[in-house]
């Protein structure tokens, strides 16, 4: 499957949305939109799905052309399933015609059937979708998405709605209920831990760009540059220049502390050190690199972790340790804590601080 | 004692009539205001709600003027069907088409933007059309603003009095509706006769409210 988007889409009074992004997808894999709110992450997959015109650029799917070069194909003829927060089953209608709706007529009874059953809702059939759980709506909402044979599917924020508990048991289910669907699936959502979940390639999209494509560790763990890595859950990104670059690993001053972090950022050009708090180790002050010693600021619980920010010189440093080490940890004492070189990333800083 | 039973027959023919006339167009046209993003839409709103605050007497001016000997219709309606458009039924039943649109289209299209927009955009991505979309899943799901909006458009046509009285004058049999004839009777100081039909008309408009308000969606009933 290869998808290709190059779309402008303007707000009147909003944002602009300008985003390219060029996929080649070996089979039904999992493509994850990523960002925060009001990205224009909605705005994208409205695009593809065709329920959005974009005022400039196009939409190419395979072979086809979906949009652009004066071309329109409507949502009815691009063979895209869609899935929506809250799944929008249709409530007038029992499961099995909610599934056989987009159904083809010939053999729709027998496909219908067939679908149920592999989602494991047959018992479910006469049911109406107010009488279903959120893990069954999640299922009958794919059935019926499936059932007209789609070539990709599209998922808007699929999880949102849910509360937490249910979220958290929906996420895994929608993987392997995804992997069963042997479908390519485009999949928007702001919640990282569900963008983890899901897969198997991440896009993040920050204020109307798409500003990294890649494999979910090299996104996670690797961000192209500040903005990203704030995006991603870095908790740790912090001003700084660029002093020199050698061998994949940049020397960096960071307020009045002197690091060393992995990547290749222009020397002299503004930059960032994003590390995340689990990577922060506290001990005894060493003297090895990117040792570093704090006055502790604050300690906050985090179920079975405690983020400890520690105050460097002047720097903001935020660690993350259990909470039982944690407990040894007062306001006010001094401890060392040290950055392994190869956890932290040195990267551009482009977006001109936090918002 | 004689009820007035061609004027009761003749405000039902009209009332069925306007209420078939208005569904057909006005569920489109109420889909599309529902739907529409276009800015000139508040214009098309306030015409449709025009009815509801003009005087019966204004509106039935203009209807007059448009059907009168003078005017392209009315001149094109004498070509085709050989009499006059203005005093005959098909000139009053033009009349309340437009004089009940409001009592149509309002509830029509309160109830189609209620519709969950993404159960549209969803039914489009299963591959139905617009129309089919809009028989499937729109109509179905605004069934009571459907109904009621029928209701209301039938019960207000049978009530109609200004608009019919500058339009059709009074003509029995052709004209002469249930509530023009209780103005005769009274204009005639046969109150005898205006009473018993004032209370047909009332004990109707209360049984059509009573069923109306009964198949409005209850907030229980609502779907989550």
């Amino acid at each position: 499957m290869s998808l290709f988007v190059d779309v402008e889409r303007r707000f009147p009074g909003g944002p602009t949305i300008a985003a390219r992004l060029d996929l080649a997808l070996a089979g039904p894999q999992v493509v994850v939109v990523f960002g925060p709110s009001g990205a224009g992450k909605s705005t994208l997959l409205r695009c593809v799905a065709g329920l959005e015109r974009p005022d400039r650029g196009e939409v190419r799917f395979g072979g086809e052309t979906w949009s652009g070069d004066g071309r329109w194909v409507p949502i009815q003829a691009r063979g895209v399933g869609l899935l929506f927060q809250d799944f929008a089953l249709f409530p007038h209608l029992s499961v099995a015609d909610n599934v056989g709706y987009g159904a083809p007529r010939a053999g729709r009874a027998a496909r219908v059937d067939a679908l149920l059953r592999r989602f494991g809702v047959e018992a479910l059939a006469g049911r109406r979708p107010a009488a279903l759980s959120g893990g069954e709506q999640q299922r009958v909402a794919l059935a019926r998405a499936l059932a007209p044979g789609p070539r990709l599917l599209l998922l808007d924020e699929p999880l949102s709605a849910l509360d937490l508990p249910t979220r958290a048991r929906l996420r895994g289910e929608l993987k392997a209920l995804l992997a069963q669907a042997a479908v390519p699936a485009l999949v928007v959502t702001h919640d990282l831990a569900e963008a983890q979940a899901l897969a198997d390639h991440v896009v993040v999209m920050i204020d109307g760009r798409v500003r990294q494509v890649g494999a979910p560790d090299d996104v996670f763990d690797r961000p192209a540059d500040a903005a990203v890595a704030r995006a991603v859950g870095v908790d740790n990104v912090l001003p700084a220049s660029v002093l020199g670059v050698e061998a994949g690993r940049a020397t960096l001053e960071v307020g009045a502390l002197r690091l060393v972090a992995a990547g290749t950022p222009d020397v002299g050009g503004p930059a960032a050190l994003a590390v995340r708090a689990e990577d922060v180790v506290l001990g005894p002050a060493g003297d090895g690199a990117n040792a570093l010693a704090g006055r502790v600021a604050g300690v906050a619980r985090e179920g079975p972790l405690a983020r400890v920010t520690l105050d460097c010189d002047g720097l903001a440093l935020v660690a993350v340790v259990a909470r039982r080490a944690a407990q040894a940890l007062e306001p006010g004492a001094v401890v060392g804590a040290s950055i392994d070189p190869a956890a932290a990333r040195a990267v551009p800083m482009n977006d001109g601080g936090p918002p | 004692m004689s009820l007035d039973w061609q004027a009761l027959r003749l405000s039902l023919e009209l009332a069925a009539a306007t209420t078939a006339i208005l569904t057909a167009l006005g569920l489109p046209l109420a889909y599309w205001l529902a739907t529409t993003t276009w800015r000139g839409r508040v214009a098309v709103e306030a015409l449709t709600a025009l009815p509801l605050v003009l005087p019966p007497t204004v509106l039935g001016f203009y209807v007059l003027f448009a059907l009168g000997p003078r005017s392209p219709l009315g001149r094109a309606w004498e070509a085709v069907t050989g009499a006059p458009l203005a005093f005959s039924f098909e000139g009053i039943l033009l009349a309340s088409v437009l004089s009940s649109l409001p009592f149509a289209v309002q509830p029509f299209a309160a109830a189609f933007a209620r519709v969950d927009r993404r159960l549209v955009e969803a039914s489009w991505s299963l591959g139905a059309s617009r129309v089919a979309t809009f028989f499937r899943v729109v109509l179905p799901l605004s069934r009571a603003g459907v109904v009621s909006g029928m209701v209301l458009t039938f019960a207000h046509t049978v009530g109609e009095f200004g608009v019919i009285l500058m339009v059709g004058g009074n003509v029995p049999g052709r004209t002469r509706t249930v509530s023009i004839a209780i103005y005769d009777h009274v204009q005639a100081l046969d109150y005898e006769a205006a009473a018993r039909t004032s209370a047909l008309l009332l004990s109707f408009s209360f049984a059509v409210l009573v069923v109306t308000y009964a198949l409005q969606p209850r907030a229980r009933a609502a779907r989550a």
